[in-house]
């Protein structure tokens, strides 16, 4: 028992991380109904401008919300420099996807040419211990994930449905062409998307960084598990994508221990769930279905 | 918005992909044919293919100064076949495509033999091109997926697993074992396996069986998953910065079950990594340290003179490799790989710094192949660990 609740938590601290990636897919795919496979660099890179920030002796909670300030204007610059001259991302989806791919090597170029190439120590947020409850070892830093995905969570509610920025972005996810009509700057939002969506990935990395050494394939698996979390629960649901993180994390953990085929496939977990889901739920656990009018 | 807009910004993002490509690309030394130097060299170069960058550099420091000592040694006798012995390092940094793009570079520029690789996935991608060019390979690979290439003077995983088990349950007394295995490389997959088969035979319970990626900074969950499933001792299946890592946070933990660490993670630089009291709480098995072999006094002195550093636990292998390489094309008239390969088949009784060698002819494996338990001293040097030889009676 004790062991399923290890693997369990382990499973759920990984989740929180893979949620918190999930949404700033989800906040892409809300405003522009595309997946950004950028996400995971945009997050590796705003982490790495977290650790500038510590490096020179600034606190690391500040350093990670000076972070997150440099991963909101990497994000809307890119999109303002890279995405918007293609004009809306609903009319043009493979030319969008394709620079969301072109913007994945080159963050990951830039990130290498800045920083180097060898990986750096990353300090754990909430420090190194862990508590022992009941034989179970929790760590600090996982239950601080936890927290911190809940406090996303709440941020994301509030803004989506408490103020008027959030008001306008579901506006234009919903219909951009009229949401434009009546006065909504279409393109500014969408550049606050992606502002927010590299904001919201700074935490992400910072919370994997610790585990993996901070280099510029950071997040490149955790990405693939994000997909994984945002398929399950629905492309454009912040719940679902928490719900989504928490199973795949908690899948990826769990399966290797009791189907030992999955212990060297790691990844094998998190492609069956994306095929399975798409062929008998395509629009995920909490996303709404594509109905298009004839 | 025209559509020339938006055709100018997918070419921007296509050409900065290739320009970004072409960056990280460009750092790669790519295998050029320069020239086939090999008839007209005055020399007999000896390739030496080790990790002598990355994460592995300590295991390919010491392999590359062992066949450098052993070549002075031949030079300072006369050479080989009239000609003088250089040492040509090969540089796969632990990576298979890396070892293929230096292989195939060295070959090009002429190899008259070669000595390694060590990492058995890179063996798999090298040893076949230096055979295809002509060369017998003296490996240092220890998967058994290697066997037949070549040929060794190091254990394999059929000769290693017999022995951990052996020191699992009648040295350490364990009944159940957590395995915590890299599943990214060939040899540390093969040894899991290898280990799974040797204690499910020798009735010893494997409780969980937990994959890492190498390269991480902290292994604690793994630590905290196999800890929790109770086990008497914990088998720690990875090279050694991994190894040595995971035997420090297990220290630092407490963890109650006792640890032994696989021959991948037999270098010194597990003691590095661990710092000596972990390491000193995590065997590894290995194969006798360089200054354990009987008679190794002198080639001790002899390396630390010229190095002024102590030998890699690698070295006195390739040290032999070398030594055998040449003696043995002595006898076959040259490097050519039929009498080549015939004469080194034929190696009994040979004595090197590592012990006596003789070979099983179809495998290539050394026949038999020390297996030690090491533990690290006081000074952060490893050697065989005396209550394992009372207990096991093994002796060399």
């Amino acid at each position: 028992m004790n062991n399923f609740l290890q693997v369990l938590v382990v499973g759920i601290g990984d989740g929180a991380v893979y949620a918190m990636l999930g949404l700033g897919l989800v906040v892409i795919y809300r405003s522009t109904g595309l997946l950004n496979f950028a996400q995971g660099e945009l997050a590796m890179f705003s982490t790495f401008i977290t650790w500038t920030i510590w490096e020179v002796g600034v606190p690391l909670p500040l350093a990670v919300l000076g972070g997150m300030v440099g991963g909101f204007l990497v994000g809307a610059l890119l999109h303002q420099v890279a995405v918007r001259p293609l004009g809306d991302p609903h009319l043009r989806p493979l030319a969008t996807v394709i620079v969301t791919i072109g913007l994945f090597l080159a963050v990951n170029g830039a990130a290498q040419l800045i920083w180097g190439t060898l990986d750096k120590d990353f300090p754990k947020l909430f420090g190194e211990g862990q508590i022992t409850l009941g034989g179970v070892a929790i760590a600090w830093q996982k239950i601080g994930a936890v927290l911190v995905l809940a406090l996303m969570v709440l941020g994301f509610w509030f803004l989506f449905q408490r103020t008027k920025i959030g008001l306008a972005m579901r506006a234009v996810a919903s219909n951009s062409e009229s949401s434009a009509l009546v006065g909504v700057p279409v393109p500014r939002l969408l550049m606050l998307g992606w502002g927010l969506a590299a904001a919201v990935g700074t935490v992400a990395g910072v919370f994997t960084a610790p585990g993996l050494g901070l280099g510029s394939n950071l997040m490149q698996l955790t990405l693939i598990f994000g997909f994984a979390a945002i398929t399950l629960g629905g492309f454009d649901s912040p719940l679902g994508a928490v719900v989504g993180g928490m199973v795949v994390g908690i899948m990826t953990s769990v399966l290797p221990q009791y189907l030992p085929i999955f212990s060297k496939m790691r990844l094998a977990p998190a492609f069956l769930l994306i095929l399975l889901v798409l062929l008998f739920r395509p629009q995920g656990l909490f996303g709404r279905k594509q109905v298009e009018r004839v | 918005m025209p559509k020339y807009t938006s055709r100018l910004g997918l070419i921007t993002a296509v050409v900065a992909a290739s320009l970004v490509a072409g960056a990280c690309s460009s750092s790669d030394d790519a295998a050029t044919t320069t020239t086939t130097a090999k008839a007209a060299s005055t020399t007999i170069r000896i390739g030496l293919e080790g990790p002598l960058s990355g994460e592995q550099k300590n295991t390919g420091t010491g392999m590359l100064q062992g066949a450098q000592l052993a070549a002075d040694e031949i030079n300072a006798a006369g050479g080989v076949l009239g000609k003088k012995v250089e040492i040509v390092a090969i540089d796969d940094a632990a990576d298979p495509d890396t070892g293929a793009k230096a292989a195939n570079k060295a070959i090009d520029a002429g190899l008259d033999a070669v000595v390694g690789p060590y990492n058995s996935g890179v063996g798999l991608k090298t040893l076949p091109l230096y055979e295809k060019a002509g060369l017998v390979p003296l490996r240092l690979t220890s998967s058994d997926e290697t066997a037949g290439m070549g040929f060794t003077l190091q254990p394999m995983t059929s000769q290693i697993a017999p022995v951990a088990t052996t020191a699992i349950t009648k040295w350490l007394g364990a009944k159940s074992v957590a395995i915590i295995f890299d599943s990214t490389e060939d040899y540390t997959k093969s040894a899991e396996a290898a280990m799974q088969k040797e204690l499910a035979a020798a009735g010893v319970k494997v409780t969980i069986s937990e994959p890492i990626t190498p390269g991480a900074k902290s292994y604690t969950d793994a630590i905290n998953k196999v800890a929790a499933t109770n086990p008497d001792l914990v088998y720690v299946d990875t090279y050694y910065p991994e190894g040595g890592l995971i035997a420090k946070e297990m220290f630092d933990a407490k963890v109650p079950a006792k640890c032994l660490a696989d021959y991948g993670a037999y270098d010194n630089g597990f003691i590095t990594a661990a710092g000596t009291e972990a390491a000193q709480n995590c065997p590894v098995v290995g194969v006798p340290a360089p200054n354990d072999f009987p008679g190794s006094a002198a080639l001790v002195e002899a390396f630390n003179k010229k190095f002024s550093t102590a030998p890699g636990v690698w070295s006195p292998y390739t040290y032999d490799s070398v030594k055998l390489l040449a003696e043995t094309a002595t006898k076959a008239g040259g490097f050519d790989a039929k009498p080549l390969t015939t004469a080194l088949a034929a190696t009994s009784g040979w004595k090197g710094w590592t012990g006596t060698v003789a070979f099983d002819a179809t495998t290539g494996n050394r026949q038999p192949a020390p297996v030690t338990v090491n533990v690290a001293d006081a000074q952060g040097a490893f050697h065989v660990d005396q209550s394992w030889v009372t207990a096991t009676g093994f002796s060399f």
